[in-house]
């Protein structure tokens, strides 16, 4: 081959090469982000109650149908019990057990120190002081609310009316507490004027 | 031979690229704000009212209705349901051994068996009385409960009569449960 046809071929080449800019085909993932987006803001709209569970603790698994309101939180941590995300008190430490972080829901004592006990050991002092503010707050709260009692169909209703405290408190706690526990908490509860316990569990699917 | 190219302007139809990278952003952030703000754990809660000392005059005018009363004592090898007598409903079930784990456990399965048919004799009453030993786990109580308060599918159809004399259709068991033991 001559090195002029060499040439010509290689020009030729040159002429023949595309440059074409690439562009990254975005629709599809547009797509499938949207899809994602309004399924989150569906679901999340649908949850007006937000509760923060603790990785620590292992929740039973109930059958139950009725979805949480929004009441004050008691969590039975394997450290302690924490009421309206403030911690009330701590757990005896076992002796096998050097920082109190190394305790978990297996290794755990859920004994409350005596001197925190009255009552013949039923009523739990500091957790009743947390929950006879947080009743009087909330009651203090509700009666600065106005409030207008439904009419009723014979004309009566209608007036302002202060709402109630209604005296709800959910209760999170690992599935291995005892019941000893929970009768201390439910006694000290009903002490503080708690009319209503709610046991959270995580819904069993239907077999 | 070429013609000379026109001096008028042609329109010529332009192609708009919409850059999509903005809105990808965005759409990706608020992705990631609801994942982690979402909660992918199906939560349910099990009501139980606190149960509340009345007066004496109120106790006997419920003692004139005859009220059962049923209670439910959860015992270390065994469950006790009784009325407040004994004298109309007195059952006692023993532990089983669970084949798989080969441990004592509380026999759930006759126990909802004998409160459906309680149920049937007395269809008007709906609460429980509970009172578990110290020891008793919470995931047990739990499961108590669950098998107290609702009807499974495999159930006899419960039928309630209404004022109106209607036959109406029963959709829970004894739905409500009260801790007997908190004050003792």
């Amino acid at each position: 081959m001559s090195i002029s046809r060499a040439r010509n071929i290689i020009n030729r080449r040159k002429r023949k090469k595309l440059n074409v800019e690439l562009f990254l085909q975005l629709t599809s993932m547009m797509d499938i982000l949207i899809i994602i987006v309004v399924f989150m803001l569906k679901s999340y709209a649908t949850n007006s109650v937000a509760f923060a569970t603790l990785s620590g603790i292992e929740l039973p698994q109930s059958t139950s149908q009725e979805v949480p309101s929004d009441s004050l939180n008691l969590v039975v941590e394997p450290t302690g019990i924490t009421f309206d995300n403030e911690k009330i008190l701590e757990f005896n430490k076992p002796q096998n057990i050097a920082d109190m972080k190394d305790m978990t829901a297996e290794n755990t004592t859920y004994e409350i120190p005596e001197k925190f006990l009255r009552d013949g050991g039923r009523r739990i002092l500091p957790l009743f002081d947390a929950m006879v503010k947080a009743r009087e707050k909330t009651e203090f709260l509700m009666s600065k609310a106005k409030w207008v009692a439904p009419k009723k169909e014979d004309g009566a209703g209608g007036e302002t009316v202060p709402p109630k405290f209604q005296g709800a408190v959910v209760v999170q706690a690992d599935k291995r507490v005892r019941y000893e526990l929970l009768r201390k908490i439910m006694y000290t509860a009903g002490a503080a004027q708690y009319k209503v316990f709610k046991f959270v569990s995580l819904q069993k699917e239907a077999l | 031979m070429f013609k000379r190219p026109s001096i008028r302007k042609k329109e010529r139809t332009r192609e708009i690229n919409l850059n999509l990278v903005p809105i990808l952003d965005a759409l990706v952030t608020l992705t990631a704000f609801l994942l982690f703000s979402s909660s992918f754990l199906a939560l349910v809660v099990i009501d139980s009212p606190v149960p509340l000392v009345s007066s004496a005059q109120v106790q006997l005018e419920k003692i004139k209705d005859k009220p059962l009363q049923l209670t439910v004592h959860i015992q270390e090898n065994q469950i006790i349901i009784s009325d407040w007598s004994g004298s109309r409903e007195h059952h006692v079930i023993r532990n089983i051994q669970d084949p798989t784990t080969q441990e004592s456990r509380y026999d759930l399965e006759k126990f909802h068996v004998l409160l459906v048919e309680i149920k049937q004799r007395y269809p008007h009453e709906t609460k429980l009385i509970l009172k578990p030993i110290s020891g008793v786990a919470y995931e047990v109580l739990v499961d108590i409960m669950d098998a107290a308060r609702e009807l499974s599918n495999t159930d006899p159809p419960l039928y309630q009569k209404t004022a109106q004399g209607e036959q109406v259709p029963e959709t829970k068991l004894f739905p409500e449960i009260i801790f007997g033991n908190i004050m003792t």
